[in-house]
């Protein structure tokens, strides 16, 4: 049911004269782009089908730029040209981003952000963040037939103000109107309908791609309130897929997932993570990969298997989780 | 028969105004478009016309002109939040049928 607002004298709008609107979730590790039809939360696929941009954005030379799963099975091969999880440089500067010294970037101290040297000259995680949002935009634009009038866009519950104003700062860079920020812990209690719930005190736990975000909420009459944020930035799905890719590796005697050449770990990561999606339908799932004979080598991977294997992984986020509600 | 405001419509028909900086009141009409036959409109008044009727709710002045009023005699105007969205909604005890999204009717 559609909510009307007031106009200007004259100035009423006919009935389905509609602005398209889309909600984007621009994640660490993987970002999507979502629109409602008819009522419905649908995301939008590419032109493949899939659902997730992988968020991570190559400079090739001679300002080429490529993002999302091509950009992302570079990452091995141009290391400094490819830029993963931006999000964790977004808004800091380069004191607070505390791994540089672990990373292949070159980075430089901007004023009040990092930058990154990349073969196109010095990118700011803004103007790689806008690259994504680039991306996404032209991805629901094809989709939806016409020009995105605005977006909501999420973003994790501690961002600060810098971390928002750069979030901002790369949408209008990609040519989209914000229409709000709103935390990503808020986004998923609506979702799941809680602001139609009875008042209370409700925990978030957010295992994404790459991290993993456990929020404590109060709604009180139909306003959420943050109390608490905590996690893990350096846990999520990924964990999960390496965990059976290395159980995979040592059923066949493989010495282990980085022992494989890089080819084959993306293979064989892919398929865990086929293989894992496959259980949350079916008992077992197949997963194979292909041997430089010809051949391929097999497992069945069962949801107990699954649940062991992931069970330490589990067992981390549930000692955040507790942290939070003792807070 | 009168149109009339809940609280929570009033308050906020009030607000708005009061931001707008000028204004006597609000307009209902009923446009004939749509799916439906009929939609909705909502405005602002500058001023109103001879033949308009006036109907004050907790303490806001409602205007409708005499066509529109057939259709929405005994009409209600809420302000409702849904998720992140707010705004009017008609009960209308005049409309047979509302289409899908709400914005149009039939009588």
């Amino acid at each position: 049911m559609a909510l009307l607002q007031i106009s200007e004298p004259g100035q009423s709008a006919a009935p389905h004269q509609h602005r398209l609107a889309a909600g984007i979730d621009l994640g660490t590790t993987n970002s999507l782009i979502a629109t409602v039809q008819s009522a419905v939360a649908r995301a939008l696929p590419d032109d493949d089908g899939a659902l997730l941009l992988p968020s991570v954005v190559r400079y090739l030379p001679g300002n080429g730029i490529v993002v999302g799963r091509e950009a992302q099975q570079a990452q091995a091969d141009d290391p400094e040209n490819t830029i993963v999880s931006v999000k964790r440089f977004m808004g800091r500067s380069l004191i607070d981003v505390k791994e540089a010294a672990g990373l292949p970037y070159r980075f430089t101290d901007g004023p009040g952000m990092v930058g990154i040297s990349t073969v196109c000259g010095e990118r700011s995680p803004v103007q790689v963040s806008a690259e994504i949002l680039t991306a996404l935009r032209e991805r629901a634009e094809a989709s939806l037939g016409g020009p995105l009038a605005g977006v909501v866009i999420t973003v994790p519950a501690y961002f600060d103000d810098a971390q928002r104003q750069g979030t901002k700062d790369a949408a209008r860079l990609a040519g989209l109107t914000v229409l709000r920020l709103l935390n990503e812990p808020t986004a998923a209690a609506i979702a799941y309908g809680l602001d139609k719930a009875a008042e209370g005190t409700f925990a978030i736990y957010d295992l994404g791609g790459g991290t993993f975000d456990i929020s404590i909420l109060r709604l009180t009459r139909g306003v959420f309130e943050v109390l608490s944020t905590g996690g893990d930035s350096a846990l999520g799905g990924d964990d999960f897929d390496h965990g059976i890719a290395e159980w995979f590796c040592a059923q066949h005697g493989i010495a282990g997932l980085a022992a494989l050449p890089p080819g084959a770990q993306r293979s064989l990561l892919a398929a865990a993570r086929k293989a894992k999606e496959g259980l949350s339908t079916h008992e077992t799932s197949a997963l194979s990969l292909a041997h430089t004979d010809g051949g391929a080598r097999r497992a069945i991977l069962s949801r107990a298997q699954f649940a062991e294997l992931g069970a330490p992984l589990v067992g981390r986020t549930m000692v955040a989780t507790r942290r939070q509600a003792d807070d | 028969m009168t149109v009339s405001l809940t609280p929570a419509a009033a308050r906020h028909v009030a607000k708005s105004l009061a931001k707008r900086g000028s204004g006597i009141g609000l307009r209902l009409a009923v446009k004939t478009s749509g799916c439906n036959g009929f939609a909705y409109a909502l405005e602002f008044v500058d001023a109103a016309n001879a033949e308009d009727e006036c109907f004050e709710t907790h303490g806001v002045k409602v205007i409708v002109d005499p066509r529109s009023l057939g259709m929405l005699a005994g009409t209600e105007l809420d302000f409702v939040r849904e998720g992140l969205n707010e705004g009017f909604k008609f009960n209308n005890p005049n409309a047979k049928a509302n289409c899908g999204c709400g914005e149009s009717f039939a009588v």
